[in-house]
């Protein structure tokens, strides 16, 4: 269970003003809001990569502000999605394999995301839902205790988008781990998550 | 984090400290203060008219520059043309190529124009041959600022102008559209332009050696300048201490306001990922001023190849292997060609296994302060820089007058090349990898973290393999500046017996009385420099992506 405790950041201007939230051990939580209300802040925090001004956030009842992010076990899907360039889709998912996993476990996750067969293929090759896909995957392959998305659908046509999404619910569903969707689209919020949380611009 | 500090202090210490106590120890042997010496400057017969001429020609060879550089800018930054890459590295290889190779390029070339015309070269040829040579020489500055805004500039911006009453016309464009958006790039183009002509030392020695500009009056008075000889070496050091101030001075004005000007530039937001060249093939009136642009930057090379195959007999030029054979068997210098090659490879690998890590803490630490300090980044960038606002002269004589000044006997040492060397080359790799790190995915780092791997997992598998092209890019620019400098491993290998290629040439051009196998000998051994130059730089081009470029 994820638990963050009046969280506050504050860059040029206040994003996060003592912000609570609790997300259950196999929960799917959407936030909701526009621009600049701190969605993509609160994911960076939760899982690291930056730290708040105040307040705590609590994994399994472990305070995590001294845990680096890489010792976390959270795992992430950016907006960008962050696929490594250099690398082809099978060494992407490499890259986030456990040590002392079987290799057969990247065949096997591809599968899962219906990527069989995708491993060979460079990143500049895969179409958008193909690339969405992959950074699924890989974040998966890590076994992440929790996985938070950054609108990762964002780049997506609206068909596509409606149908992947209630396939990456499925996928997180049957991991039964708590994840964090963060989306600015009311229909995507409804079809992904259990419960919607709505952030409003502090600006 | 430790480290990292460790290597700024380091830095710091390695750049500032010896040039602190060069003009320490300049001061007290000339028992002068600066404002006196540079007071009475040109009234020395030694240093006449110099602050003159060294203004005139950096400022004469900027302008030449620009109008010979912007209009072949334009036509490889808008039109893409067959084989555009060889092109675009055959017109930027005069950057690196060593100073002392253009200067003998544009001598063979006087003497083969000498011959044709049947006529000598008086002294305003050679002083325009000056000119054009530190144009030929900083050409790839212009073309390196322009033609990346030019070749990625999204095309429907020039369209939108085409279609409005004040872009109607190929002048309304220029006037209204190109040059109120290049100006920035342009004028900090012709920033290091000026810089570079002002510093200028092999090409003003060689080419023009009746006439001094400050680099070469400082060389001139470097035997003896801070030496503890009080009644040899006080006027040497009055000198060297005005000209290094005024030069100073000059080059920090010139390079703060390239870097303003740079800030300023706002064409990088017009820019997208795509190719925005038209195809144009050399069946054309641009074609042809493109193939006459190739003859201006080839035929100095091919002067340079032709005359070590030549011998002056009895006013004809007569065909001949001697040059190669005195180069070779080192009749005429120290050392033979075999033995400075191998000096100056040594002394090459030895720079780059140094200055590359040091440039790339040095790049992560202004990356990273960028974010959280951008002020400490940019006093820690123009630190970086330091090295590049003095002259290769200038940085051997610190190197140099700061160890007499600790210990005479550290003079003699072999290193002493390879701290010059590490002071020039450093800022280079900053210029290649800073740009580099700022255009990674930062995501791809925070993703690798996220996927549990530690600090030396993402600097391996992240960091370094995305740098990998540009750090291929930085390491031959480290080699090729480090096999060609002379400047300062002129300045301090007279104290020791490691000789380099370029110094080897140097020498043998500098011997007083005539000798028809010196030109030939120092042709041969510059033929030699001019080959490993041209194939490191042609084939490390082919790294540098599209778009490239504004930096190194």
């Amino acid at each position: 269970m994820l638990v963050c405790e009046s969280i506050s950041k504050s860059y040029e201007n206040e994003v996060l003003s003592n912000f609570n939230l609790e997300v259950g051990s196999d929960e799917i939580v959407a936030l909701l809001g526009p621009s600049g209300s701190g969605k993509s802040t609160l994911l960076r925090i939760i899982c690291g990569l930056e730290n708040s001004d105040s307040g705590k956030v609590f994994f399994n009842g472990i305070d995590l502000e001294e845990i680096p992010p890489e010792k976390r076990g959270i795992g992430m899907v950016f907006q960008n999605l962050a696929l490594f360039p250099h690398l082809n889709v099978h060494d992407n998912l490499k890259f986030g394999l456990p040590p002392n996993s079987s290799i057969t476990r990247i065949s096997e996750i591809l599968e899962l995301v219906g990527l069989k067969n995708f491993g060979p293929r460079k990143i500049q090759h895969l179409s958008g839902g193909e690339s969405q896909r992959v950074a699924l995957a890989r974040s998966l392959i890590a076994e992440p205790k929790m996985i938070l998305l950054d609108e990762p659908l964002s780049s997506l046509d609206a068909g596509i988008k409606e149908s992947l999404s209630l396939e990456v619910r499925k996928m997180i569903k049957s991991l039964s781990i708590p994840a964090i969707y963060v989306t600015h689209d009311p229909i995507i919020a409804n079809q992904m998550a259990d419960r919607i949380v709505y952030l409003e611009s502090n600006i | 984090m430790k480290i990292r500090y460790a290597i700024i202090l380091s830095w710091a210490i390695l750049v500032i400290a010896p040039l602190i106590l060069a003009w320490n120890q300049l001061e007290s042997i000339a028992e002068r203060n600066i404002l006196q010496t540079i007071a009475d400057f040109n009234y020395k017969f030694q240093t006449k008219d110099s602050i003159s001429f060294t203004f005139l020609v950096a400022s004469l060879s900027t302008i030449l520059t620009l109008i010979i550089g912007l209009p072949l800018a334009w036509n490889l930054g808008r039109y893409n043309w067959p084989h555009h890459n060889i092109l675009r590295s055959i017109f930027t290889v005069p950057f690196v190529m060593p100073s002392i190779l253009v200067a003998m390029g544009f001598l063979a070339l006087l003497d083969w124009i000498s011959i044709i015309l049947e006529h000598n070269h008086s002294s305003e040829i050679r002083f325009y041959s000056l000119l054009f040579a530190h144009a030929w020489f900083n050409l790839a500055l212009v073309i390196r600022f322009c033609e990346p805004l030019l070749s990625t500039i999204d095309s429907s911006y020039e369209e939108a102008c085409r279609l409005l009453p004040s872009g109607n016309t190929n002048i309304g464009r220029l006037s209204k559209f190109w040059l109120p958006l290049m100006w920035p790039n342009i004028a900090a183009s012709a920033a290091l332009v000026f810089v570079f002509s002002f510093t200028s030392f092999a090409l003003v020695k060689f080419i023009t050696p009746s006439q001094r500009n400050l680099e070469v009056v400082m060389s001139n008075q470097a035997e003896w300048a801070g030496l503890s000889v009080p009644s040899l070496s006080r006027a040497p050091s009055e000198i060297v201490l005005a000209s290094s101030t005024i030069q100073l001075i000059t080059i920090i004005i010139a390079l703060l306001l390239s870097s303003w000007l740079q800030s300023r530039s706002s064409g990088h937001h017009l820019s997208t990922l795509n190719d925005g060249r038209i195809p144009m093939s050399f069946n054309s009136m641009r074609g042809i001023y493109l193939l006459v642009m190739l003859v201006f930057i080839i035929s100095p090379m091919l002067a340079l190849v032709s005359s070590s195959f030549m011998i002056r007999e009895n006013d004809m030029m007569v065909f001949s292997f001697q040059g190669w054979k005195s180069a070779f068997g080192g009749s005429h210098s120290p050392t033979d060609v075999s033995q400075s090659l191998f000096s100056s490879i040594g002394y090459a690998f030895m720079t780059i296994l140094l200055s590359l890590p040091i440039g790339y803490f040095l790049s992560d630490s202004i990356y990273n302060l960028e974010k959280k300090n951008p002020r400490l980044a940019l006093a820690l960038d123009v630190l970086v820089m330091m090295p590049l606002a003095l002259s290769a002269v200038m940085v051997g004589l610190g190197v140099l007058l700061g160890l007499i000044r600790t210990d005479p006997e550290l003079a003699r040492s072999w290193w002493i090349p390879l701290y010059g060397h590490l002071m020039l080359t450093t800022p280079f790799v900053v210029r290649v990898l800073l740009p580099a790190m700022r255009n990674l995915n930062p995501n791809l780092e925070e993703a690798a973290a996220l996927l549990g791997a530690n600090y030396f997992k993402r600097l391996i598998f992240i960091r370094l393999s995305l740098l990998t092209p540009s750090l291929i890019v930085a390491s031959s620019l480290v080699f090729a500046i480090s096999l060609g400098e002379f400047g300062a491993s002129w300045v301090v290998l007279r104290f020791t017996e490691f000789t380099t290629l370029p110094v080897m040439i140097g020498d043998l051009l500098s011997r007083p009385g005539y000798d028809p196998i010196l030109r030939p000998a120092a042709n041969a051994a510059g033929t030699i420099l001019l080959l490993i130059t041209l194939v490191l730089f042609m084939s490390v081009e082919r790294f540098r992506p599209i778009g490239s470029g504004g930096e190194f």
